[in-house]
């Protein structure tokens, strides 16, 4: 059990990161969804121990994670949005590093986690490669296997599948599902397909305030018969946007479809649409934006 | 396109942080230079600063040092592209080979320039600033910066570039360009080295010098100040025509680049391919493995086998980083380029090789590798504590469970293995050119006590300091400056009021190395210095740990708040003890060094000397008696570095008045009086801070009265001391002299502060001049202060396993209580300034004609005690038989530790030499023999120094100096043979001609010269006795020398003047040509020049060859300031004609045709000659007896 109570960060120039955020978060895999810039990094950096918030607290269980993060650091695995390598070191040893690092004394017991996990992420192959050359999947992949060391009971990926192909994001996803049947994962993305595919609950970041929070399909749910949708021209785009709660606008063989949300029917050759999460997670964005 | 594509590099360039660091370096380094401290002495003596002469060098300098800035400015046109990966965008656009490439090579050589630029602004800048030295400016001259600027750093700029240029397209690689420009330095060194001692090449090594440095510096050698300052460029026309020859070669180069450069991807060599291989954008299968199911891996455990597996497997991390980095290696290869000369030609105090002993190469290792070190910890302290957030793995890291400090020691644990590995490197290089050169054991346990230990823990101090500064630095880069701002003042700090060890850190008090005494007795100031340091390291370690920015917040703030979470039992409990440490290490140091002894600045020691003057000079002439009789009692305890003095002096008044005063005074600030018992005599005045009493005696001595002064002193090292450390007494070897054990009588100028400027510091008087020729009542006065006449009793303990050594036959020696105790008594006179010793040594002794000769010497050094033995027997035969009877029954070589003295020095019937003597390596055929010159020199004093004592005046220095070196030749002669005195003539006549230059005093003839004037008294002496025996026998100039000590022998006022030698020596000369010469040689700056052109051989009908050597010949009078006049030449020189060239390698007496002595006046004038054989080489004074600043050209070879 993860608990978030009024967590807020101010950088120094003044942005304020995070904005009172309260989350409770019991176990699973957990989706925390939010556009660029919402705050997302902050706060997996801010669980992480990696940054001391400005005000709030963070309790992870038993621990107290901003009075000792040493405790929290002991079962916690961490992959960043963008990390680099130490150059000249094949995967294999920064992987038996990485396992001293975390605990794991023993030359036995490194040998046979770190070739688990070389295995288990498909990466025994290329286990002699410099990292430096890995491709954005392995590199990925590389990361996932170094966080699950020592069977950690947090694990915080943000943002895994950017910059991933279908294939590779697919495996990714597939990896964090094994996981997080044991384990509380925390999948911070822009992607809501991530969240989608895996994610029993979720919770939706803007402007460093939690804008939603549930679990996706009862947040569908909420939003049946809310969501209208329309194909236009593109010239009529502008006229739309003042006129309707746009949500999202796509291309579709050529032409610009709509989504708007209105408790009615908008009429005006409107259909109504079986909302999925990517509409919630648009139509709260719309929310939030307006809502600042 | 390509103006543009130039200026955009330019641009480029200047605002890459490099170019800002380099020009502010060299800008601040050429301003300090000229207006606060003069780093490079370049002209010497009188020159001044900003004489053209200086300024060109100073630019010959930068232009060397650019060769290192330039790799990295020019390399980087050429890599920049590959490792930006920018290369094919660059590439694809219209843009020709033409204008990629010397478009970019003409903005970074433009960045070049400017970077030089700026060392010609500071140091422009700096000569007007009101703080500089204005003694040492004098008027600006355009010609110094045009010529400096313009035909050495620019052109130097552009060669250096250009051979880069190709460098760095041949290898793409910096490192690459770097080890390459390495290299050339390396053969520019080399080479130049090897044709110097070449001199028929001269015009060829001229034209061989890529920068001009090298020939500049042989073509100025001979300036005297009074040209430079006159703004005089010793620039020749051949000079002039290498700059535009190397000018051609570049651009040459860089046309070769241009058919080299290639525009498209080069192909990868095997090399490149199998690191592609390993690195490239591998592929892995990434459909799911076969394994779905989820296995248990092991539990991380946290106890303290893992904290330790944590901390191993980081220092390894961090040290693997570096020792892989290319950095590194470069900074390594430099290090070895510039140690590894410095070791192959380890030289002494006389220019000779030396045996690669450990004590002597572990200096030149520091040296060397001292500055690599610091540099290595500086920067590298930046790379480890910033690369983690650099590479971007922080957050994977920081989020480990790793403690606090596991994070920052290992860091610092695996910086110090680096520097430990580099240390280990300069020891390797020691120990291979030791191996190679032979001859020597080789200890690791000494470069361990000396080198490694020391070093290492010096340079992990910086390498603290370093993580220390990066971990609280906002970035990298302020690091780094302050870093360096941290370095300057360590080097110089101490010459503005930093001079105490204790205010910077890191600074610890130097150890003299020595075989004979090994650590001597600074080694421990140095350890507790030391620990000192390291427990305040150790309180920024726990500062850093405290602030170390894990995590991804950089501000300070924050993380000052988070101290406190930080602080643990085990923090507080390693503070306290650091904290203690530093305290009770500091209070220890402070209580030692300020408290139980003195620590003096070297401001502090003038000031003594100034005050000392000013309280007591005014008794110097007061008439005092003379010491006619010592005994001593002399107890050494070499362990406790301490010695008891108990002594008597039996006083005579020798002057014709009675004396009412007694001055009893020690000049040495290490000596305390015990008790002074002068019977019926009252203690007038008792100065106790400077050891200075007065005593009136109750009735004044009559003339001839004796009086007996009982004395007791004591010399003492209690605890340590940062500066002035005891040298003379240690646990291992024991040298004092007089001065050091004794009182003197009477006030004397010895000793007293001489540099005119510090004398007007301390508000003292000019000094007196020496006392002029044609001062009689001078030559009444004591030569040296109280150094009469007298005969000794000196009685030695010492530790039982010591020899004591001391003047006089040793009637008696005893063992008792555990000590040894010697008694030697001195019945033939010598001076009341004698020296005793004591040590471990081996000895070697032979009797010959009733005179015992032995050699004291460490154990180990006993490679050239044969050579000794041999000059000593030679020396005491030849000199006995020529000038007089030697008055002992006894000699003595002692052997005393290097930083004692580096030379030999002559007391009663005993030589000190240094171990410096002891260690030349004369295995190489072409070495001067030093060992034999210095021994027959050092052994020649007992006549001219310990038998006649010339007045204390002008001129005095030829009656000892020139007069040793005079007979160690013809001893050298006997012994070696012409052949080896002719490069000891070559080297007397550098020391002179350079010597001239460096002068501060204004030059005097010999018969005039000041005591200190070592380039008159033993170069020019040297050559100005050795061409007159050449000329009038040395059988005449022997005659004259045994008529002046018999007239002299043992004689008291009035002493001789240089005068009365030359009187003895003119009686010798017959022919008008003589005494001209004497006049020349003696009593006048004289200078020659003598120059052979073309001799011609002719065949005759007869077979035999008509040769003509048509000859210049000048003569030049020089006044003090060495500004020159011409004089009619008259004189008998030799012209010779050769087989070889004269005086060169095999040359020998049967390469000799015919040599003979010419009339040869001012001009021009052919000499003919008719000879059976057909000469190769013909010369004027081919043996360069003359003084001549351009010996080169006397021979030359013959033509048909």
């Amino acid at each position: 059990m993860l608990a978030l109570t009024d967590v807020s960060h101010v950088y120094g120039n003044g942005t304020r990161a995070l904005d009172h955020v309260t989350l409770a978060i019991p176990g699973g895999m957990f989706g925390l969804l939010g556009p660029n810039g919402a705050g997302k990094s902050t706060l997996m950096r801010t669980i992480a121990t990696l940054q001391t918030p400005t005000e709030g607290s963070i309790r992870f269980g038993e621990i107290d994670v901003i009075a000792e993060p040493e405790r929290l650091r002991r079962t916690l695995g961490y992959l960043p949005q963008d990390f680099g390598v130490y150059p000249r070191v094949s995967a294999y040893d920064m992987l038996d590093h990485m396992a001293v690092l975390k605990g794991i004394g023993t030359a036995a017991e490194r040998k046979q986690t770190v070739e688990t996990l070389l295995h288990q992420v498909n990466l025994w192959s290329v286990r002699k490669k410099a990292l430096a050359g890995f491709s954005g999947g392995m590199r990925q992949r590389f990361g996932i296997a170094q966080a699950l060391i020592g069977n950690p009971q947090l694990i915080i990926v943000d943002e895994p599948t950017a910059g991933l192909d279908p294939e590779e994001r697919n495996r990714f996803l597939n990896l964090l599902a094994e996981i997080g049947e044991n384990v509380l994962v925390i999948l911070s993305t822009h992607i809501v397909e991530d969240v989608a595919d895996l994610c029993p609950r979720m919770a939706v970041l803007a402007g460093g305030r939690i804008q939603l929070e549930g679990a996706p399909l009862e947040l569908i749910q909420r939003t049946r018969g809310r969501i209208w949708m329309k194909a236009i021209e593109r010239a009529e785009l502008d006229s739309y946007k003042e006129r309707y709660q746009l949500i999202s606008t796509r291309l579709f063989a050529g032409r610009t479809v709509v989504h708007v949300l209105s408790d009615t029917d908008p009429g005006n050759g409107f259909t109504a649409l079986e909302g999925d999460l990517e509409d919630v997670y648009f139509a709260t964005l719309a929310q939030s934006r307006r809502a600042a | 396109m390509l103006g543009k594509i130039a200026a955009f590099e330019f641009r480029y360039q200047i605002k890459s942080p490099l170019f800002g660091a380099a020009a502010a370096l060299f800008f601040l380094g050429a301003f300090a230079d000229m207006a606060v401290a003069k780093i490079l002495t370049v002209g010497g003596g009188n020159v001044l600063f900003n004489s053209p002469h200086v300024v060109i060098v100073s630019h010959l300098l930068v232009s060397v040092l650019f060769l290192f800035l330039g790799a990295a400015f020019v390399s980087n046109v050429i890599v920049r592209d590959d490792q930006t990966g920018f290369g094919p965008i660059v590439r694809s656009t219209r843009i020709t080979k033409l204008d990629y490439l010397f478009g970019r090579f003409l903005g970074a050589f433009a960045a070049g320039a400017l970077v030089m630029a700026a060392a010609t602004f500071g140091a422009w800048l700096g000569t007007l600033m009101p703080f500089a030295n204005q003694e040492m400016l004098g008027p600006n001259r355009l010609s110094g910066f045009a010529y400096g600027y313009g035909l050495f750093a620019l052109p130097n700029a552009l060669i250096i570039s250009a051979i880069l240029f190709a460098l760095a397209t041949a290898t793409r690689s910096t490192a690459g360009t770097f080890i390459g420009g390495v290299g050339l330095l390396v053969l520019y060194f080399f080479s130049q080295a090897v044709m110097k001692s070449q001199p028929h090449l001269l015009g060829f090594s001229v034209f061989a010098d890529p920068f001009g440095m090298a020939t500049y510096m042989a073509s100025s050698k001979y300036y005297t100040a009074a040209e430079l300052n006159a703004g005089q460029v010793p620039v020749t026309d051949l000079m002039l025509q290498s700059r535009l020859l190397w000018v051609g070669v570049s651009v040459a180069l860089l046309a070769l680049t241009y058919r080299l450069f290639r525009f498209s991807e080069r192909g990868m060599s095997r090399r490149q391919r199998r690191k592609l291989w390993r690195e490239q954008a591998v592929t892995a299968p990434s459909t799911a493995g076969a394994s779905t199911q989820f296995l248990r891996l092991a539990e991380p455990r946290f106890d303290g086998r893992t904290a330790f597996k944590q901390f191993v497997a980081r220092a390894g991390m961090e040290a693997r980083y570096i020792l892989k980095s290319p950095v590194f290696l470069i900074l390594l290869i430099i290090a070895f380029a510039f140690t590894l000369p410095g070791l192959l030609t380890a030289s002494g105090v006389l220019g000779v090789d030396l045996y690669p002993l450990t004590f002597i190469f572990v200096p030149i290792i520091e040296e060397s590798f001292d500055k690599i070190l610091i540099i290595i910890a500086a920067f590298y302290g930046g790379e480890l504590v910033w690369r983690e957030r650099e590479r971007k793995i922080h957050e994977i890291v920081d989020a480990t469970p790793l403690p606090a400090w596991a994070l920052m020691l290992p860091k610092m644990l695996g910086l110090a293995l680096v520097l430990f590995a580099t240390l280990l490197v300069g020891m390797a290089v020691g120990i291979l050119v030791q191996l190679l050169k032979g001859g020597v054991e080789i200890s690791i346990g000494d470069y361990l006590l000396w080198y490694l230990l020391p070093s290492g823990v010096d340079a992990l101090l910086i390498a603290v300091l370093a993580v220390f500064v990066q971990a609280l630095s906002l970035s990298k880069y302020a690091g780094w400056g302050i870093m360096v701002l941290y370095i300057l003042l360590l080097t110089f700090g101490p010459s503005f009021g930093l001079e105490y060890p204790l205010f910077l850190y890191g600074n610890v008090p130097a150890v003299p190395l020595s075989d004979m005494s090994g650590l001597g007795n600074s080694w421990k100031a140095a350890w507790w210095f030391r620990l000192f340091w390291a427990a305040m390291a150790a309180l920024l370690l726990v500062a850093v740990h405290l602030l170390w920015p894990r995590g991804t917040e950089q501000r300070l703030k924050p993380r000052l708040r988070q101290i406190p979470k930080r602080v643990s039992g085990r923090i507080g409990l390693v503070t306290a003890a650091a904290a203690a440490l530093f305290v009770l290490s500091g209070s220890w140091i402070v209580y030692n060094t300020v408290i139980l002894n003195d620590y003096d600045t070297s401001e502090d020691t003038q000031l003594h000397y100034a005050e000392y003057e000013k309280r007591f000079f005014r008794y110097a002439q007061l008439p005092q008696p003379l010491v006619r009789h010592v005994e001593l009692d002399v107890a050494l305890f070499p362990k406790d570095i301490r010695a008891e003095v108990r002594g008597r002096y039996r006083l005579v008044n020798e002057s014709d008045s009675p004396i009412e005063q007694v001055h009893v005074r020690l000049m040495d600030p290490d000596l305390n009086f015990v008790d002074v018992d002068l019977p019926a005599a009252r203690l007038e005045r008792n100065d106790e801070e400077f050891g200075y009493r007065i005593y009136r005696l109750d009735s004044p001595m009559q003339p001839g009265e004796a009086r007996s002064l009982a004395f007791r002193t004591r010399r003492e090292q209690v605890g340590f001391r940062a500066s002035d450390t005891e040298a003379g007494l240690s646990p291992e070897a024991t040298d004092l002299n007089s001065i050091e054990l004794t009182p003197r009588i009477g006030m004397s100028d010895v000793g007293l502060i001489e540099d005119p400027a510090t004398r007007r510091k301390y508000g003292l008087p000019q000094r007196q001049p020496l006392p002029r020729l044609d001062d009689i009542v001078a030559t009444k006065m004591l030569p040296n202060g109280d150094l009469s006449w007298t005969t000794a009793d000196v009685t030695v303990s010492t530790a039982l396993d010591q020899i004591p050594v001391a003047p006089g036959k040793r009637v008696s020696e005893r063992v008792q209580s555990g000590r040894r105790i010697a008694r030697f008594v001195s019945d033939a006179p010598i001076k009341n300034f004698f020296a005793i010793q004591s040590g471990r040594y081996a000895v070697r002794r032979q009797t010959d004609g009733g005179v015992e000769h032995t050699i004291y010497f460490h154990p180990r050094h006993h490679w050239n005690v044969d050579s000794m033995m041999t000059a000593m027997r030679a020396s005491i035969d030849y000199y006995a038989r020529a000038f007089g009877p030697y008055q002992f029954d006894q000699i003595r070589i002692v052997e005393t530790p290097a930083f004692r003295r580096d030379g030999g020095q002559a007391f009663p019937n005993t030589i000190a030499v240094g171990e410096g003597i002891f260690a030349i390596d004369l295995r190489g055929s072409d070495q001067t023999d030093m060992v034999t010159m210095l021994t027959a020199h050092e052994l020649s004093h007992q006549w001219w120094g310990q038998q006649v004592l010339g007045a204390r005046m002008q001129g005095a220095g030829l009656l000892h100096e020139s007069l040793a070196q005079y007979s160690a030749l013809m001893v050298l002669k006997r012994l070696r043979g012409e052949e080896n005195i002719r490069s000891f003539l070559q080297f007397q006549i550098d020391r002179y001609l350079t010597g001239r230059r460096t002068q501060v005093l204004e030059e005097q003839p010999l018969v005039s010269a000041g005591l200190d004037q070592d380039y008159i008294n033993y170069g020019k002496g040297a050559l100005a006795l050795y061409l007159l025996q050449e000329r009038i026998g040395e059988e005449a100039v022997n005659r004259a020398l045994r008529r002046f000590v018999e007239r002299y022998r043992f004689t008291i006022a009035p002493y001789p003047r240089s005068l009365d030698l030359i009187a003895m020596l003119r009686a010798e000369a017959k022919a008008p040509e003589d005494q001209a010469l004497i006049t020349d040689l003696f009593e006048r700056i004289t200078l020659y020049d003598l120059a052979v052109q073309q001799p011609k051989a002719v065949k005759r009908a007869d077979g035999r060859w008509d040769v003509t050597v048509p000859v210049v010949a000048k003569k030049f009078y020089a006044n003090g300031k060495g500004e020159e006049k011409e004089a009619p030449l008259g004189d008998l020189i030799e012209i010779g004609l050769f087989t070889a060239q004269p005086g060169f390698g095999a040359f020998d007496k049967k390469d000799v045709i015919r040599v003979e002595r010419q009339k040869v006046r001012s001009g021009k004038q052919v000499f003919r000659f008719v000879t059976d054989k057909k000469p190769t080489h013909a010369g004027i004074d081919p043996y360069n007896l003359y003084i001549d600043r351009n010996s080169g050209d006397n021979a030359g070879s013959v033509t048909n």
